[in-house]
């Protein structure tokens, strides 16, 4: 990779992540624009699906692209089961331990297998999709609202996969770390209700 | 006579639009598109002559036994072939066939009731089945295209996993809605 993918890869990460603020786009009326921006709108979220795309690469392939493509898939199935109504006990608290557990993942560097990895994604991404479901029924245009913010998930995985990339370099790596240790503190400030 | 044509060509042009902004359906013919695609089946005429007979037969069946709910039937399809376009690099012909046969009836069964909501000039229905069998057409030539390099393949995997998730989340609300 050269110098100018990396800058290109840094920026893409910052300026992304940049535009995050929790859930304050709850009310926006429905359509592709309102579920491609709820994802982005709350830090929660953002911070979960970073961290998945960063563990993504940290672990290499195929885990690169698995873990990004279980968790939409998973987190469809939890959106499913809060349209539908059905009762999901401590989903917020599921979500900020998502971000504290996955940003943990990549602070330390664990080299789960395949298949652990995928169940540690797939149980959290439960928990970000119920949350999501919850607030469909009230978009304007469902249809477009899924597909907004399936798309904005994947490319939330994109951005941390994008900053994972700089694993292939010694300070690359320990950026990568920090900014797993940076997202598991949020976490901890999400479940306390400090963030 | 510039009058009839002028005619023509809007009703199909809205038929088209009909065929179109059917979303289930098209994100089913998407997906059927892009494994035929990825396998460079798409040329095989054995694949577009299953999938018209097909569409023309669920066609037919459907106009003389109108079902209700075809809607969440579209949906469970476009979620089973997209879970196999993510979860499988290749697979065998005969897969291929039989989810062609699959796609191209639950397509056709739609036809009637997509018909329905607009005039009943033949131009009208030419225009959505033409309108249905356009994404398939370019789903499967883009997914021949993008199948050279690793990301490129594994590209459409991915689009195949947000596929299922859409129609997941729009399963559950058709279901909502319906009961």
């Amino acid at each position: 990779m050269g110098k100018l993918q990396a800058l290109l890869v840094v920026l893409l990460s910052v300026g992304s992540v940049g535009v995050a603020n929790a859930h304050d786009g709850a009310g926006i009326s429905g359509g592709l624009i309102s579920g491609f921006l709820h994802p982005l709108l709350g830090w929660d979220h953002v911070a979960a699906m970073v961290a998945v795309g960063l563990w993504g690469a940290f672990l290499g392939k195929p885990s690169l692209w698995v873990l990004p493509v279980v968790f939409p898939m998973i987190m469809a199935l939890g959106g499913a089961y809060g349209v539908l109504g059905l009762p999901l006990p401590a989903v917020e608290a599921g979500i900020a331990v998502s971000a504290i557990v996955l940003g943990a993942m990549v602070a330390f560097a664990t080299r789960a297998p395949l298949w652990v990895a995928a169940v540690i994604v797939a149980s959290f991404a439960v928990f970000h999709g119920y949350a999501h479901g919850l607030e469909l029924p009230n978009s304007v245009s469902p249809i477009t609202y899924s597909v907004g913010f399936v798309v904005a998930t994947g490319l939330l995985h994109l951005v941390g996969i994008g900053f994972g990339l700089l694993v292939r370099w010694p300070a690359g790596k320990v950026a990568i770390r920090a900014g797993g240790g940076i997202i598991a503190l949020a976490g901890v400030g999400f479940l306390t209700g400090m963030v | 006579m510039a009058h009839g044509e002028q005619s023509l060509i809007s009703s199909l042009n809205e038929g088209i639009l009909t065929g179109l902004s059917a979303i289930p359906q098209q994100l089913m013919l998407v997906t059927l598109g892009l494994i035929l695609g990825r396998q460079n089946l798409g040329q095989d005429k054995i694949f577009a002559i299953t999938f018209c007979i097909a569409m023309a037969s669920g066609g037919i069946v459907a106009n003389y036994f109108p079902a209700s709910n075809l809607e969440l039937l579209v949906l469970t399809t476009t979620a089973v072939m997209s879970l196999v376009l993510a979860a499988t690099s290749r697979l065998p012909a005969s897969f291929c066939v039989l989810l062609t046969l699959s796609g191209g009836a639950v397509a056709g069964s739609t036809l009637p009731s997509l018909i329905q909501t607009g005039h009943a000039q033949l131009s009208y229905k030419v225009g959505v089945v033409l309108g249905l069998i356009l994404p398939i057409v370019y789903a499967t030539l883009i997914a021949a295209f993008f199948n050279k390099r690793v990301w490129q393949q594994i590209g459409v995997r991915v689009i195949g996993s947000w596929i299922t998730a859409v129609c997941c989340m729009m399963g559950a609300l058709v279901l909502k809605s319906a009961y």
